[in-house]
């Protein structure tokens, strides 16, 4: 199993270590609630260096990600980042990925870069390979040379702001900079997965322990914990943001997880006309958000009926200890999939109410009237 | 810092045997590992276990986990408070946490079961993988 430069610092911190996509990573320090509370109310860090980093050089560069990406990557400005999938000829999602106009090295401009899920590494290094061979361009695995770390939460601006020689609460949501954090220089992105404000870290990894352990020391005082990958789970479920092998994947596609944003079809992409036609058609399934009545987790897997059939299963669940409800989200039937519709999950055989719920359960950017109209919801019985 | 007077099973439950009655909980290694409970589900008074076999189950925002009978025997009473109240059991696993009283059908059982000393070395053990 692989382990990130970080490993004895979470085995140090008392982590329970358990494997994800082939690393050994920390899934709590302490607890999963606790964790996530603490992002929501102050700040978390999280060690993020199993996911891949690769950099796409040369003049077929841009050409190269166009043709692996639904998202116009020429649209995205310089330094400037955008959310995009990976799709195979069907349609199916090979992987989510952040691409980064800039280099995760210098900040420069001389380069793209791309940031991959850990179990999909050496799939889309192939992958985008391939494209990079057609076009003249070059892919380069920055993987175990840069680290990288993710400061979450309302007041991560604050907690980083005073240890950085740049202005990060200037620093526009999804774009990077170059700068020195804590003392060492690295580049930062305003970008996250937990549905709150924050900022990931490309860190060059001969630097990443002292950068991690002043930057804990620097935050503790305002509340800053170190957070694990199950609080990155139940925060990303709570924000109704998908994570590969769950609400995506090969046979999954991006108009059923609700990701048409991310797709332009107004370009070469790999799987456009498969794309096409699933657009035309329109999705036959979709994911939604439930919230669960009982007091047990439907989890992955647990098949989702409307009386007697069968109409889905769900992809994810967890509790969010927001407002202690159990939510998640499924896959279902797109006619079933209707805000208000109240649904059975097969739990462990006994079958427990859900009500399908709008996504996202938490946004800091929060529309007038929702906490109004969530309570108002909680109180009907589900 | 376990109790010595209990008895243990490698699936991680505590036995407290007074007279022909067992008091049946999980371990503080057993609580702590779930972390974050949020489901549990007992069997109901005169509900028989056998030992060995699942009796009850275990939830926490991560997993489920099954809870095994450490006897053979009959439910004679069950903690009614700890499923709306899991920071019993996260808390105070070896007393406020306990789970059900076992009126025990096969003394001999007992013997199979761990010794506080045998409980720790593997825990030990199982820290290490």
């Amino acid at each position: 199993m692989h382990e990130t430069a970080l490993h004895d610092e979470h085995v140090r911190a008392g982590a329970r270590m358990v494997e994800f996509g082939g690393w050994e990573m920390p899934v709590q320090y302490t607890s999963i609630l606790e964790e996530h509370l603490a992002v929501r109310q102050r700040a978390g860090m999280f060690d993020l260096s199993h996911m891949g980093r690769y950099a796409i050089r040369g003049a077929g560069a841009l050409a190269a990600l166009e043709r692996v990406c639904t998202v116009r990557v020429a649209s995205i400005s310089p330094r400037g980042i955008k959310y995009s999938l990976l799709c195979r000829e069907d349609g199916g999602i090979l992987d989510d990925i952040l691409v980064y106009n800039g280099s995760l090295v210098t900040g420069g401009t001389d380069e793209y870069s791309v940031v991959v899920n850990a179990g999909n590494r050496k799939r889309d290094f192939d992958w985008i390979e391939t494209a990079c061979r057609q076009h003249g361009a070059t892919l380069v695995d920055r993987s175990s040379d840069v680290s990288m770390i993710a400061v979450q939460g309302a007041k991560s601006v604050e907690m980083l702001e005073r240890l950085a020689d740049v202005d990060l609460d200037a620093l526009a949501y999804y774009s990077l900079s170059p700068g020195i954090v804590a003392g060492e220089s690295m580049v930062v992105s305003r970008t996250g997965y937990t549905g709150d404000d924050g900022f990931e870290m490309y860190v060059p990894t001969p630097a990443v322990k002292r950068v991690w352990s002043r930057v804990l020391d620097a935050g503790r005082p305002q509340g800053l914990v170190l957070a694990g990958l199950g609080a990155r789970d139940s925060l990303r479920t709570e924000a109704g943001m998908p994570l590969y092998g769950h609400e995506i994947g090969l046979e999954v596609n991006p108009f059923e997880a609700r990701l048409s944003w991310a797709v332009d079809l107004e370009k070469d992409v790999i799987g456009r006309a498969a794309l096409a036609a699933i657009k035309e058609r329109g999705a036959l399934r979709r994911i939604a958000g439930f919230v669960a009545a009982g007091k047990r987790i439907p989890r992955q897997g647990s098949a989702v009926f409307s009386g007697d059939r069968r109409v889905g299963e769900v992809t994810s669940g967890t509790r969010t200890p927001l407002t202690d409800r159990n939510i998640g989200m499924a896959m279902l039937e797109a006619s079933i999939s209707v805000v208000g519709t109240v649904l059975h999950a097969d739990v462990r055989g006994d079958r427990e109410p859900i009500r399908i719920e709008k996504l996202p359960f938490y946004s800091r950017h929060r529309r007038p009237g929702a906490a109004k109209e969530e309570a108002a919801a909680r109180a009907k019985p589900a | 810092m376990r109790p010595q007077d209990l008895k243990y099973t490698k699936t991680h439950e505590w036995v407290k045997v007074e007279g022909d009655t067992a008091t049946i909980g999980i371990t503080d290694f057993a609580a702590s590992h779930l972390s974050d409970l949020v489901y549990l589900d007992l069997p109901e008074v005169q509900d028989s276990t056998t030992a060995g076999k699942c009796f009850a189950e275990i939830e926490s925002v991560k997993a489920v986990a099954d809870i095994y009978a450490p006897v053979t025997g009959e439910v004679v009473a069950i903690n009614a408070e700890a499923p709306d109240d899991l920071e019993k059991i996260s808390r105070d696993p070896f007393g406020a946490g306990w789970l059900v009283k076992i009126k025990l059908a096969k003394t001999e059982e007992l013997r199979d079961l761990l010794t506080v000393e045998q409980y720790e070395k593997f825990v030990e053990q199982e820290s290490k993988k």
